[in-house]
C-alpha cells in the first residue's frame, strides 16, 4: 500500500476525482449519508484549495482509504454544521488545530461491502496515521474529528491519546461525535 | 447518588464547564452526584457472518457498545464497550475494557488526576451503575425482530 496526501493542485492528476468517487461510494452508496453528489463525486463547501486530502491506494492501485484535513482557521464541518458537539465550546479557530474528516478505510474488493465495514480492513491503522502525520507536518498540535463513534475504539486502539467532546448525536440514523486527538507525540 | 455527596458538590455542579481542551473537569465526590441516562447501546456486527451458519442459528460472541451522558450543562459523556457472558444458565452483561469519556477527574485543589487515573475511577463508577438493564431494554428492542435468529460474531478490528 501506499500513501497520497496533499491539497488537490499538489496531488497526482486524476486523484481529486478518485477521492471524492470513493467518498460517493462509501459515505453515500454503502452508509447512506444524504450527502451532496455531482457526476458521482461526493464534495461539499469544505473540499477547496487549502484543504489536504490523505489517501491509501493498495497494490492494485484501488483507493483503500481516505481522509480530510482542515486548518480551523478557515471554516470547517464542526464549526459550521455540527457546533453542538463541542458541548457548549466555542469552535476552535486555531493553526495548531486542525480537522479530521470524511475519514475511512473500506475495502470494495472484500466479498461483502456493507456499512460495518467502514473501517474494517488494514488500510485503516495506516489511514489513521498518515492524517495524523500529515497533519503535524502542517504545525498541527491536536486533531479536531467529526465521525461515526466506532472511530474512537481505533484511535485507542492505536494508542494515541485522544477524548471525546460530547455526546454523540443521531445523523442519518448514525451516531456520530467530536473527538480530540493529540497530535504531538503521536505522529 | 448519595446525599452528602450531592449536598458536597453542588457548588461545583453549577459551576461546571467545558475547559479549552474538551474536557470536563469536577472531584469524584462531584461526579458521583451527577446522574448519567443511557443515550444508545449498538451491537458490534461483523459484515462477514461465519460460513457455519448454513444450518440454523449460531450464537457467537455478542459484544456491543453503550453511551451514557448526564443532563449537566455541560454533559458528561461516557461511553464502554461491552460483551454478554454466558454460563450456569445465566446470561449476563460484562463491561469489556475503558471507559471512553469527556471527562478529567480533579482532586480537591483542582489538579488533574490524568487520563490514567480518571479511566480507572470512572470504570469503577459504572461497575456500581446498573447500566445492564437499560442496555438488555434498548438491545432486546432495537434487535428484537432478529433475536429468533441472531448470527453476530465479534470484530473488534471493525471499527
Amino acid at each position: 500500500m501506499r500513501v497520497i496526501s496533499g491539497a488537490v493542485a499538489g496531488l497526482p492528476e486524476g486523484y481529486y476525482g478518485r477521492v471524492t468517487h470513493y467518498r460517493q461510494r462509501v459515505f453515500v452508496e454503502q452508509l447512506g449519508w444524504r450527502l451532496q453528489v455531482h457526476d458521482g463525486c461526493e464534495t461539499d463547501q469544505f473540499d477547496r484549495a487549502d484543504t489536504v486530502y490523505v489517501m491509501v491506494e493498495d497494490d492494485a492501485g484501488n483507493i483503500a482509504g481516505c481522509a480530510r484535513l482542515l486548518q480551523t482557521t478557515q471554516p470547517y464541518l464542526l464549526s459550521e454544521i455540527f457546533p453542538q458537539l463541542l458541548n457548549g465550546l466555542a469552535p476552535p479557530r486555531d493553526a495548531s488545530v486542525w480537522e479530521l474528516s470524511r475519514f475511512a478505510a473500506m475495502d470494495f474488493n472484500a466479498r461483502a461491502a456493507t456499512p460495518l465495514a467502514q473501517f474494517s480492513h488494514s488500510a485503516t491503522a495506516l489511514l489513521m496515521r498518515s492524517a495524523v502525520a500529515c497533519a503535524a507536518e502542517r504545525g498541527a498540535q491536536r486533531l479536531i474529528t467529526v465521525s461515526p463513534v466506532g472511530i474512537e475504539r481505533l484511535i485507542r486502539r492505536l494508542g494515541l491519546q485522544a477524548h471525546r467532546a460530547g455526546p454523540p448525536i443521531i445523523v442519518d440514523g448514525q451516531a456520530i461525535f467530536a473527538c480530540w486527538i493529540e497530535v504531538s507525540g503521536s505522529a | 447518588m448519595n446525599s452528602r455527596g450531592h449536598w458536597a458538590s453542588r457548588g461545583e455542579l453549577a459551576s461546571l464547564a467545558v475547559s479549552p481542551d474538551g474536557y470536563v473537569r469536577l472531584t469524584v465526590a462531584a461526579f458521583r452526584a451527577i446522574r448519567l441516562a443511557h443515550l444508545l447501546s449498538e451491537l458490534d456486527a461483523d459484515a462477514n457472518p461465519p460460513r457455519s451458519s448454513a444450518s440454523g442459528a449460531c450464537l457467537a460472541s455478542i459484544r456491543g457498545y453503550t453511551e451514557w451522558s448526564s443532563q449537566t450543562r455541560p454533559a458528561l459523556s461516557l461511553g464502554w464497550d461491552w460483551r454478554i457472558a454466558t454460563g450456569a444458565g445465566q446470561v449476563r452483561y460484562l463491561r469489556d475494557g475503558d471507559v471512553r469519556s469527556n471527562v478529567m477527574l480533579v482532586d480537591a485543589r483542582r489538579r488533574d488526576l490524568g487520563a490514567l487515573a480518571t479511566a480507572v475511577l470512572l470504570c469503577v463508577a459504572i461497575d456500581i451503575l446498573d447500566w445492564e438493564t437499560a442496555v438488555d431494554h434498548f438491545i432486546s428492542n432495537r434487535y428484537a425482530c432478529n433475536l429468533s435468529n441472531l448470527t453476530v460474531t465479534e470484530n473488534r478490528s471493525s471499527l
